[in-house]
């Protein structure tokens, strides 16, 4: 594992996206409703495309192409037409700062 | 004893109530009919990825060959539903014995609309399956030239992707814009730019006179004067709701099944789903039958509930998409209606949301690259909200955010409820 500084605090609001990278691997960092963060695999599972161009609607992140949502914690696709979960990754933060953990690149998760 | 549910229909919808039924603990027998040969596959990507060859058969398919299986839901394949006895409780099929059921779902979609010009029959054809995109996209070659008759959705996003594979098209529309039934002119006339900007040949306001087969391809007369000499016709006229098990059962039909709006038949424990359900939309008041994927998901799910006894009401604003090209356009409710529109964005950068209002409140939005403010839009036609246009307007304004004032369904409003 290896833990990456992605964000600093301030740069995001509740309910906003915001795609950032770690080693390479682009993320969608988000904060739910409650102010609570999440990263996730930034690429849409259905069609290529970026989630963090998208929308938090509570627990979830939506694809503004064809309105997939997936469940910020588990990564799990809540609403069609995506049906493959993307991955999650755990985030701390630490005097203001977002740090993202990320398994090293390969064996690739 | 355990409770039966028969799906006729192996599409979008029917896979759909099967798995909201077992998302929802039913469990009963689940037995999904299907005339078809390949096992229940999405059929947006036929006319784009799977017709410029980035998608397999298997990559369509809606849930992996095991869901089946592991669900306890039996898939009949190239079996067709060739009746249904209201009575006896039991769908007949053309092979095998019949199936009875306590719960019968008709999902039974449609089939093209068919245009006779006494063409050829191998130089004609149509999109709706995957037999038929299979076939099309043999003739799809590089320099060959394509003429697609209508500018639908199917005949647009398949000029997109015949473009992008290097054949020639040409396109013959009735009206004067591509999709101009639905997306209006102002939109429509964008999109003919942009066919027009890719290398289409987009010929409107006019339509086939007479047609024959020329020894490669087929020669069009149109009703211009104009010939048009092509490889392969592609005909886009729209779909035909495939009513007739249900009609020779008794149920009621009017320009599909006529559903409640719960999506209820006219006889007990009979339900339909997706582009054959015509319904009574209990949000716009209006009997509405859709024919976007989107529909066929929600409405499965609702009947899924409404079979396990929530008697839910199915409100879905009716939400589709339409990649063409670069372009993803997005629409949400009564595109067109209302009393009022207002634009956020601008037409001409092709990055624009068109908001219709009725009494102030919006029913309906149509964006061009901005789908996410159609999805933010989308909440506000299920919520029936008056909205101050001047933030619809600003495209600064984060739609999830508007203030606005919720009014009364219709359903509500006939039922004297006050807010």
């Amino acid at each position: 594992m290896t833990e990456y500084r992605v964000a600093a605090e301030a740069d995001l609001e509740p309910l906003g996206l915001k795609r950032v990278d770690a080693g390479g691997r682009p993320l969608c960092l988000a904060r739910s409703e409650d102010g609570t963060w999440y990263a996730i695999g930034d690429t849409c599972s259905h069609q290529d495309y970026s989630l963090s161009e998208g929308d938090v609607w509570g627990m979830a992140v939506e694809c503004p192409l064809h309105g997939s949502r997936f469940n910020l914690a588990t990564g799990q696709p809540d609403r069609l037409p995506a049906t493959v979960p993307v991955p999650t990754y755990p985030v701390t933060i630490r005097a203001g700062e977002v740090y993202v953990e990320v398994k090293d690149r390969f064996p690739p998760d | 004893m355990r409770s039966s549910v028969v799906i006729v229909g192996g599409g979008a919808g029917g896979i759909a109530t099967a798995r909201g039924l077992r998302d929802k603990g039913f469990d009963g027998s689940i037995e999904i009919v299907s005339d078809e040969e390949l096992a229940p596959y999405e059929r947006p990507p036929l006319s784009k990825e799977f017709l410029r060859k980035e998608a397999q058969p298997a990559d369509l398919r809606i849930v992996p060959d095991e869901w089946y299986l592991d669900n306890d839901v039996v898939l009949r394949l190239g079996v067709r539903a060739t009746m249904v006895n209201l009575h006896t409780r039991e769908v007949v099929t053309g092979s095998g014995a019949p199936l009875p059921f306590d719960h019968l779902v008709i999902a039974t979609g449609g089939r093209p609309r068919r245009v006779e010009l006494g063409l050829a029959a191998d130089r004609v054809f149509y999109l709706r399956s995957v037999a038929d995109a299979t076939r099309l996209r043999a003739v799809l070659q590089p320099g060959r030239h394509v003429a697609i008759l209508g500018a639908g959705f199917i005949g647009s996003e398949l000029a997109a992707s015949a473009r992008s594979m290097g054949v020639d098209v040409t396109m013959i529309e009735a009206l004067a814009t591509p999709m101009a039934r639905v997306v209006g002119l102002a939109v429509g006339a964008l999109f003919s730019d942009i066919h027009r900007e890719h290398g289409v040949r987009m010929l409107t306001n006019t339509t086939v006179q007479c047609a024959r087969s020329s020894s490669t391809g087929v020669v069009l007369e149109l009703d211009d004067g104009k010939i048009v000499e092509c490889d392969a016709l592609v005909i886009g006229a729209g779909m035909v709701p495939n009513v007739e098990l249900a009609a020779a059962a008794g149920l009621r039909c009017a320009n599909g099944v006529s559903v409640n709006a719960m999506c209820r038949a006219s006889a007990p424990g009979v339900y339909a789903v997706g582009d054959v359900a015509a319904h009574d939309h209990p949000l716009f008041d209006a009997v509405l039958r859709v024919e976007h994927h989107e529909n066929a998901l929600r409405q499965g799910a609702a009947v899924a509930a409404n079979i396990v006894g929530e008697e839910t009401e199915y409100a879905d604003p009716h939400w589709f998409w339409s990649d063409q090209y670069d372009h993803n356009l997005q629409a949400v409710g009564l595109v067109g209606q209302g009393d009022d529109v207002v634009v956020r964005g601008s037409l001409n950068d092709r990055r624009f949301t068109i908001f219709w209002r009725r009494d102030g409140i919006v029913v309906g939005a149509l964006g061009l690259n901005c789908g996410m403010d159609v999805r933010r839009a989308s909440r506000l036609v299920s919520l029936r909200h008056v909205v101050d246009p001047n933030d619809l307007r600003n495209p600064d304004i984060d739609l999830r955010k508007v203030s606005c004032t919720p009014q009364l369904t219709a359903s509500e409003r006939r039922e004297g409820k006050a807010r």
